[in-house]
């Protein structure tokens, strides 16, 4: 995608994905995890990423949020390259301090992703300081609120870790992913370590979020059932490729790709 | 306030621990200044069997064991306590730099430090460090710091390998954090948590390290009380007069005691 | 070789006909540890049985204590420094309420087989496939290396796993995770034991893998018409393979029946939610159906229905008194006391 300048619009697109590859070396062996990627998504639009473990999809998700680096390929966020060749013929790796606040990351493992020494109102805070400028005290406040928001009350806010349940400390991670105010949430299988009834009550509150914010999602999971719920489009990834893509009614009731019809067929009812 | 409901919530033994090493450091305060002889005071007879006037009875020099063991207290402990901290410190944050830095040289040097000091047994170790800065108090909590930090760093490192790979760093990263905070601000802190509860637990080790250097002759000299020394002292009549080395082992015992307890119940609340 | 039938005086009974007497029974079953003098329950009043050839899943979330009432199956709560504090647990007609590890060591295995939680760690890294089902079969009789062989092949062809000489000499690290747990099921069955309890046989694996592993198990039960007690998070796992469904929450049994019946009708509003709040049931754009709060840790279960804090239906009554025991309505059994008006 040569032609356009760091800080131009891309149609309006917060991602734009184009010929995305990732290469990991392990002991001299070059690994292809992701080959050949391309995504393009809206401000309030979601997509799903589905496939089984192996198939990429955790390493695309590291890639846009500048985790890792592709080895070909470009990533553009809100007209900004983060990875890539830009117009002049330099390389772009990752994100800069102007726009390092517009892509957040939700993770799997809500005990990993929390630092255990820290309350969830200081983490929250510490995160709005750095995006903010204002006092402690104002950021404490911010921070208070966006705990609200996600359904953490004060006490729990102050009170230590170990307290919070599972799903409790995933609510926490959310607010500190919405500290920076981002455009672009990844979400790597934000709930399947939790239990269903935790489950439910995050993907409502990530919806909710979706929609107040106005943000684009990018949901991975080994789950279909939950992108059919939640995402516009899908794109299902097989041993590094995309197998298929399309709109999600389109994919769930009439799959072109025999990997895709297993999926579907493997669904418990 | 914080510190009541800190004791509240330690388990039972660790609880006892506080109560007794609170006393033996009372009664360090108390029976020197009570009792009627002086802690270098040499006004009674020698090697007196333990009576109602000397209840741990007096020494070769006709000195009263119970006020000089009770008076070695603040010493020891005061030796005890910086020689955990000061290699707890050092070990601690060389461990994590090791554990995080991506410069070669730094995290195989430090690799190198660790793993020679801890092939040597400590107190040959120690020993050999003395005979190099000297002897005495000073010399001694160099020689502890220098030899035991290798311990608390291999502690950290592990700790910190561990954490680096959590998802709550790469969280960190992608809000913007520099690589210098979240090692010091995240990293760091939850490094010291572990090692601090094995901290505690070493505070016994280095009483006794304290008592066997002084022992040795390479710790406190005489007529400073000291409980190594004073058993070192006491050994030449272990046939005649055992009281000699009772009384400072009775009281080293219980203090070492007290802090293991301590430490145990630290540790199990860092594991829980 | 006799078939691949087990050795049970009764498979499969059927409903109508009345048991000599079922296989596995569970009277007012406590487990938990004694703390400060006073019983600290997991489980709590576990009351049901098991029919020889029958199945029954038992369904809950983190902390509702099915994976220690499981473990009471097989003997190995002291492991987890937990006993059985009161009632009766009688497996294949023994009580084995206070056995011994050594009675235990009778049971494990040709009693009771038994496929743990974490079985895709379970398997020794450095000994082939094969040393390790000749383990598990040497713990029923002595055998000759060849009769060993053997039987070793003809578990892992039971189990459907192709290339089987390849396999019997590999190691843990060279199988997928959906062939590991196949071997896993392979030695819970080595001495066809008439029951095999399966703690989250599923949970780690891939979907499609999930798929196969669920289709072999139920083929199995069917072959073998073996009991199965299987322990899951998740409600569709146990109906795809269970006759039965036990509902657990904080450590008390909520609602138990025949799973078509509960499916088509739960009588427990928690089983209501765990039911409806599965992705499945809504339709994009609408809000999942969430319980609130979070539920009771061990030790700080609420006075009267632990799920009354959480629970949409709860009134005065559910608020006092202890945790109420399961009574029939209609088709089963459950334990809310307004499921009449409710559910």
């Amino acid at each position: 995608m040569a032609g356009t300048t760091t800080g131009v619009r891309v149609d309006g697109d917060l991602i734009a994905i184009d010929g995305l590859h990732v290469t990991y070396r392990t002991r001299g062996d070059d690994v292809l995890a992701v080959q050949g990627f391309d995504l393009r998504l809206r401000a309030g639009a979601s997509t799903g990423i589905v496939g089984e473990s192996g198939s990429g999809k955790s390493t695309v998700a590291k890639a846009i949020v500048g985790l890792v680096a592709p080895s070909q390929g470009s990533i553009r966020i809100d007209g900004d390259l983060v990875a890539g060749t830009d117009a002049s013929g330099n390389r772009v790796t990752g994100y800069v301090r102007a726009n390092r606040w517009k892509v957040q990351m939700i993770f799997q493992d809500p005990y990993g992703s929390l630092d255990p020494r820290q309350q969830p109102l200081d983490a929250v805070a510490e995160a709005v300081h750095q995006w903010q400028p204002g006092s402690r005290g104002a950021a404490r406040t911010e921070a208070l609120g966006l705990l609200k928001s996600v359904g953490i009350s004060e006490r729990q806010a102050t009170s230590g870790l170990r307290a919070l349940s599972g799903g409790q400390r995933q609510r926490v991670s959310i607010a500190r992913a919405l500290a920076p105010r981002p455009q672009v949430l990844v979400a790597d299988e934000p709930t399947s370590s939790l239990d269903q009834s935790a489950q439910a009550a995050i993907l409502n509150l990530l919806r909710r979020i979706q929609a107040e914010r106005g943000l684009a999602i990018v949901f991975i999971s080994h789950d279909l059932a939950l992108v059919r719920y939640l995402t516009d489009t899908v794109m299902v990834m097989k041993d590094g490729f995309v197998v298929e893509s399309g709109s999600t009614d389109r994919v769930f009731s009439s799959p072109d790709h025999d990997y895709t019809k297993r999926l579907i067929a493997s669904v418990l009812a | 306030m914080r510190l009541v409901r800190w004791f509240r919530e330690l388990p039972r033994a660790g609880q006892v621990g506080v109560l007794i090493i609170a006393m033996v450091l009372l009664l360090g305060l108390i029976v020197p200044a009570i009792s009627p002889y002086g802690v270098e005071g040499t006004e009674s007879g020698s090697n007196e069997a333990p009576s109602l006037a000397h209840p741990f009875g007096t020494d070769q020099l006709g000195r009263d064991i119970i006020t000089r063991s009770f008076a070695a207290t603040h010493l020891d402990v005061f030796v005890a306590v910086v020689g955990v901290l000061v290699p707890l410190l050092i070990g601690t944050v060389l461990g994590a730099l090791a554990a995080t830095t991506d410069i070669r040289v730094i995290r195989g040097g430090i690799a190198l430090l660790i793993d020679g000091i801890n092939a040597f047994p400590f107190l040959i170790l120690a020993l050999g460090v003395i005979a190099v800065v000297g002897t005495g108090i000073t010399g001694m909590i160099v020689a502890i710091a220098l030899t035991s930090w290798a311990r608390y760093a291999k502690l950290a490192r592990t700790r910190a390998a561990t954490l680096r790979e959590l998802d709550f760093v790469s969280a960190l990263k992608l809000l913007g954090y520099s690589r210098v905070r979240i090692v010091i601000r995240h990293i760091l802190p939850n490094c010291f948590r572990e090692t601090a509860a094995y901290g505690v637990s070493d505070f016994t080790l280095v009483i006794l390290t304290v008592a066997a250097l002084s022992f040795l002759g390479a710790g406190v000299r005489p007529p400073t009380p000291e409980w190594g020394s004073m058993m070192a002292d006491g050994r030449m009549f272990l046939m005649s007069a055992p009281w000699l080395l009772v009384g400072p082992g009775i009281v080293l015992t219980i203090t070492a005691f007290g802090v293991s307890l301590i430490g145990e119940a630290l540790k199990d609340r860092v594991r829980a | 070789m006799p078939d691949a039938t087990p050795v049970t005086t009764n498979p499969r009974v059927t409903s109508s006909v009345p048991a000599a007497s079922p296989f596995l029974i569970a009277e007012s079953l406590r487990i938990g540890l004694m703390r400060d003098g006073a019983e600290l329950r997991i489980v709590d009043a576990a009351d049901f049985t098991l029919d020889a050839g029958a199945s029954l899943g038992i369904v809950g979330e983190s902390g509702s204590g099915k994976t220690m009432l499981c473990r009471s199956f097989i003997g190995t709560l002291p492991r987890y420094g937990v006993r059985v504090l009161g009632g009766r647990l009688t497996i294949g007609g023994r009580d084995v309420t206070g056995a011994t590890e050594d009675d235990w060591r009778a049971i494990r295995g040709k009693v009771i087989g038994y496929v743990p939680q974490s079985s895709l760690a379970g398997l020794n890294p450095v000994l082939t496939v094969e040393t390790q089902l000749l383990e598990a079969l040497q713990i029923g009789q002595a055998m000759d290396k060849a009769s060993g062989r053997a039987e070793a092949r003809r578990l892992l062809d039971l189990v459907r796993i192709p290339r089987v000489d390849s396999v019997l000499h590999e190691r843990s690290h060279q199988l997928s995770g959906g062939m590991k747990q196949r071997v896993m099921i392979a030695a819970a069955l080595a001495l066809r034991p008439p029951l095999l309890v399966l703690d989250e046989p599923t949970t780690a694996l891939d979907v499609t893998v999930q798929y196969e592993i669920l289709m072999l198990l139920r083929q199995l039960r069917e072959d073998l018409r073996m009991g199965m007690i299987l322990i899951s998070h998740d409600l569709a796992v146990v109906e795809f393979l269970c006759q039965r469904v036990m509902t657990m929450y904080a450590g008390a049994t909520v609602e138990l029946g025949q799973a078509d019946a509960i499916r088509a009708r739960p009588r427990h509003p928690y089983t209501h939610a765990l039911l409806y709040s599965r992705l499945g049931m809504a339709e994009r754009g609408q809000d999942l159906i969430a319980i609130p709060g979070e539920m009771p840790v061990v030790g700080a279960w609420p006075a009267g229905c632990r799920f009354g804090p959480r629970c949409a239906h709860a009134v005065d009554a559910c608020r006092s008194g202890p945790q109420p025991l399961p009574r029939f309505v209609d088709t089963h059994l459950t334990a809310c006391i307004r499921a009449e008006e409710v559910t």
